[in-house]
C-alpha cells in the first residue's frame, strides 16, 4: 500500500533565501559556542545566590552512569552566554503565559506555577528541584 | 542529550552542521560525518547499550544477505533466516522492556520467584527495533533492496534526529538518500525553520502545559477538586501532543537539513471526527508500522477481523510500556474502534459533526488517563474525582485561579493545536508570491521569525533546568 505523498508548498521562495536563513543559523550557533569557550567562566551567580555546576571529573564509574554526560549538560547550561541576559528574558515568558488575572474587583489569588504547596504524597516538581539543587550544592 | 537542550543546539548540532556543510564534500564524506556524529549522539545518552544497537543491526544485516542469497532457491531458508533475526531483534526488545514486568506479574501470581532482570530500558529501544525489522521485512517482501554495507544500514539505523523518539522511518522511505540525495538551499531551510517550530511547541507549550498538568495530577488526590482533575487532565492532553509532535517537527527539520525525507507524524490529531480518524492522525508512523507490519500479515479485515484488532491494540498499548496501564489503554481503544466499526461510525455521521468532534475528544481525553497513571489506585481515584463520585469539591480557590491565570495559555495552545498554522502559512505564502516588494518582505519577515524563535526558545531553555521528552520513556 503506497501512501500519497502530498508535496509541502515551500516556506522559502527560493534557494538563495533558504540558504541565507540556514547560514544565518549556523552563524548565530557558531558565535554562542565560540564565545561559551572564550568568554571567562563564572562560578556563582548572584542572581539566582547558589553555585553554579562545575566541570565534573571523569571516572569510568561515572561516566557508564551517565553522570559525567549528565555532568557536562548541566555545567554547560549554567556557564552559557550571557545566562543572566537570557534569564531575564524568560523570566517576561513566563509572566506572559501565567498572567491573566481580570484585575479589579475579583478576588483572584495570583500563584505561580510551581509555588503551589501540594503536600501529601506527590510533592511538587519546584520542592523535587530545589531539593536536587541543595543536594547538588553539598557534594 | 535531548533536543530540547543547549548542549545539543549549541555545541553538538553547531559542530556537526559545520563539519557536514563545509568539511565533508561528497555523499560518502557526509554519511561518515552523520554516522559518527549519531554515534557519538547515542553513545553520550547510552554509554553502555550502545552495544545493543550495533549487535542488533548486524543481525538484520546478515540475515538480509542470507534473505536476499536463498530466496529463490531455499525459501526455508530464506524465512528462517528473517524469522530469527525478528526474533532476536524482538528478544533484546522482550529482555529489556518486558521481560521484569512479565515475571513480576508471573511471580505474584503463581508465587513462584524468577529473578528480575532489573535493567534499565536502553534509550530509543522501541524505535529502532522497529525500524530494523521493516528492512528485513521489506527485503523479503522485496520491496527493498539488500544493504551490502552494515554502516550505510547502521547510518540508517542510528540517524541521531529519528533515533530516540521517533518518527519511525521504514527503510524503503529513506533507501535511496542514503547514497543520493539533494539537499538544496529550499530544503535546508525549511527543515530549519521546522526544527524551530517544534523547538518553540517543546520549550515554550509543552513545559508550561507539563508544568501546569504536574501541579494537579502528582498531588494529593484527596485534595483534588473536580474542576481541577479535569484542568490537570487538559493540560496533560496538550503537554503530550506538544512534546511528541514537537519532537517530530524537529526530527522531520534536522533530517530535511540533511536532505532525508522523514514521513509526517502528526497530522492536527484534536480536530477529529472520530477515533478511527484520530489514530490516522496521532502518532502516524507507529500507526503505519502495526497495519504493514501485523495488521496485514495477520489477514486485516479479510479474516479474524476481530481478533487481529485487538492483537494489534494491545500490543500498540504495550508498546507504549510495559505497564498494566497502557495495556489497558491500548484495550480501550480496541473497544472504540470496534464500536466504531460497528455501528458508531454510521450513527455519527448522520449527525452533526461537532457531535464528533466532542466525541471524539471526550474519550481521547479520557484515554490519557490511563496514559498518565501507571498507578492503579491513583488512576481509580482520578476517575472517581473527575466525575464527581468520591466527594471531593467541586472547586477550589487555588484550582480556580491556576486555571485564570493560564488562561491565555490555554487559550493559545488550543488554537495552536488546530490547522489555524497551516491557514496562516497558506495565506503568507499567497501574500509573498503577490509581487516583488512583498516576496522581499515575506522573505525578510521569515528570517526575521526564524531568529527571533531561536532567541526566545534560548530563553527558555535557559530557564528551564529540566525538561526530559516524555517519550523517552518508550
Amino acid at each position: 500500500m503506497e501512501q500519497k505523498k502530498k508535496v509541502k508548498p515551500s516556506l522559502f521562495r527560493n534557494n538563495t533565501t533558504g540558504i541565507a536563513f540556514i547560514m544565518l543559523i549556523i552563524f548565530c550557533l557558531a558565535i554562542m559556542l565560540f564565545l561559551s569557550i572564550i568568554l571567562p567562566e563564572k562560578e556563582i551567580s548572584e542572581r539566582e545566590n547558589r553555585t553554579l555546576a562545575k566541570f565534573p571529573k571523569f571516572t569510568v564509574s561515572s561516566y557508564f552512569a551517565g553522570d559525567f554526560n549528565r555532568g557536562i549538560e548541566d555545567h554547560y547550561s549554567d556557564t552559557f552566554p550571557f545566562r543572566d541576559k537570557f534569564l531575564n528574558v524568560n523570566d517576561k515568558l513566563t509572566k506572559l503565559t501565567s498572567q491573566f488575572s481580570s484585575g479589579g474587583d475579583d478576588a483572584i489569588v495570583v500563584i505561580q506555577t510551581g509555588e503551589r504547596d501540594l503536600g501529601g504524597e506527590g510533592a511538587g516538581d519546584a520542592e523535587k528541584a530545589q531539593q536536587e539543587a541543595e543536594e547538588e550544592v553539598t557534594d | 542529550m535531548v533536543f530540547s537542550s543547549l548542549v545539543f543546539i549549541y555545541v553538538f548540532l553547531t559542530i556537526t552542521l559545520i563539519l557536514y556543510f563545509f568539511a565533508a564534500k561528497s555523499i560518502r564524506q557526509k554519511n561518515v560525518v552523520l554516522l559518527l556524529a549519531s554515534l557519538f549522539f547515542y553513545a553520550w545518552g547510552e554509554p553502555k547499550w550502545i552495544i545493543l544497537m550495533l549487535i542488533s543491526t548486524a543481525v538484520e544485516y546478515y540475515g538480509a544477505i542470507i534473505v536476499d542469497q536463498y530466496r529463490e532457491e531455499n525459501p526455508a531458508l530464506a524465512k528462517a533466516a528473517l524469522g530469527v533475526s525478528v526474533s532476536v531483534a524482538l528478544g533484546f526488545l522482550f529482555i529489556f522492556k518486558y521481560f521484569d514486568f512479565f515475571a513480576f506479574n508471573f511471580n505474584s501470581t503463581f508465587h513462584t520467584d524468577i529473578k528480575l532482570l532489573g535493567f534499565t530500558l536502553p534509550i530509543g529501544i522501541s524505535f529502532y527495533t522497529f525500524q530494523t525489522i521493516t528492512y528485513i521485512v521489506d527485503v523479503y517482501r522485496r520491496k527493498a533492496e539488500v544493504q551490502r554495507s552494515y554502516f550505510r544500514l547502521l547510518l540508517y539505523v542510528s540517524m541521531f534526529p529519528q533515533l530516540i523518539a521517533g518518527p519511525i522511518v521504514k527503510y524503503v522511505d529513506v533507501e535511496k538518500q542514503l547514497t543520493a540525495r539533494s539537499t538544496t538551499g529550499k530544503k535546508a531551510g525549511n527543515g530549519a525553520y521546522r526544527f524551530l517550530i517544534g523547538l518553540s511547541k517543546k520549550a515554550i507549550f509543552a513545559n508550561v502545559a507539563g508544568d501546569i498538568a504536574t501541579q494537579f495530577l502528582d498531588g494529593n488526590l484527596k485534595e483534588l477538586s473536580v474542576v481541577g482533575a479535569w484542568i490537570g487532565i487538559l493540560a496533560y492532553t496538550l503537554q503530550i501532543y506538544y512534546d511528541f509532535s514537537a519532537y517530530s517537527d524537529m526530527a522531520i527539520g534536522l533530517g530535511k537539513i540533511f536532505g532525508f525525507d522523514y514521513p509526517e507524524n502528526f497530522n492536527y490529531p484534536y480536530i477529529s471526527k472520530s477515533i478511527t480518524e484520530f489514530w490516522k492522525r496521532w502518532h502516524i508512523s507507529l500507526t503505519t508500522f502495526f497495519r504493514e507490519y501485523l495488521y496485514i500479515p495477520l489477514g486485516g479485515n479479510r479474516k479474524h477481523h476481530v481478533m487481529n484488532l485487538l492483537i494489534v491494540w494491545a500490543f500498540t498499548g504495550l508498546w507504549h510500556g510495559a505497564a498494566w496501564n497502557f495495556i489497558l489503554w491500548g484495550l480501550y481503544y480496541y473497544v472504540l474502534i470496534v464500536l466504531e466499526r460497528l455501528f458508531l461510525s454510521d450513527f455519527l455521521e448522520r449527525k452533526p459533526a461537532v457531535l464528533g468532534h466532542i466525541y471524539t475528544l471526550f474519550f481521547v481525553i479520557i484515554g490519557w488517563v490511563f496514559f498518565y497513571f501507571d498507578d492503579m489506585e491513583r488512576l481509580k481515584s482520578f476517575f472517581w474525582i473527575m466525575f464527581g463520585i468520591n466527594g471531593n469539591p467541586f472547586t477550589n480557590i487555588t484550582d480556580k485561579a491556576v486555571f485564570v491565570n493560564h488562561l491565555l495559555f490555554f487559550i493559545v495552545a488550543i488554537i495552536a493545536a488546530t490547522p489555524v498554522s497551516r491557514i496562516i502559512k497558506r495565506y503568507f505564502l499567497k501574500l509573498s508570491r503577490t509581487n516583488e516588494t512583498w516576496s522581499l518582505v515575506c522573505d525578510g519577515a521569515l528570517i526575521v521569525s526564524g531568529l527571533f524563535l531561536l532567541f526566545i526558545n534560548t530563553a527558555a531553555l535557559v530557564g528551564s533546568t529540566y525538561n526530559p521528552f516524555l517519550y523517552f520513556r518508550f
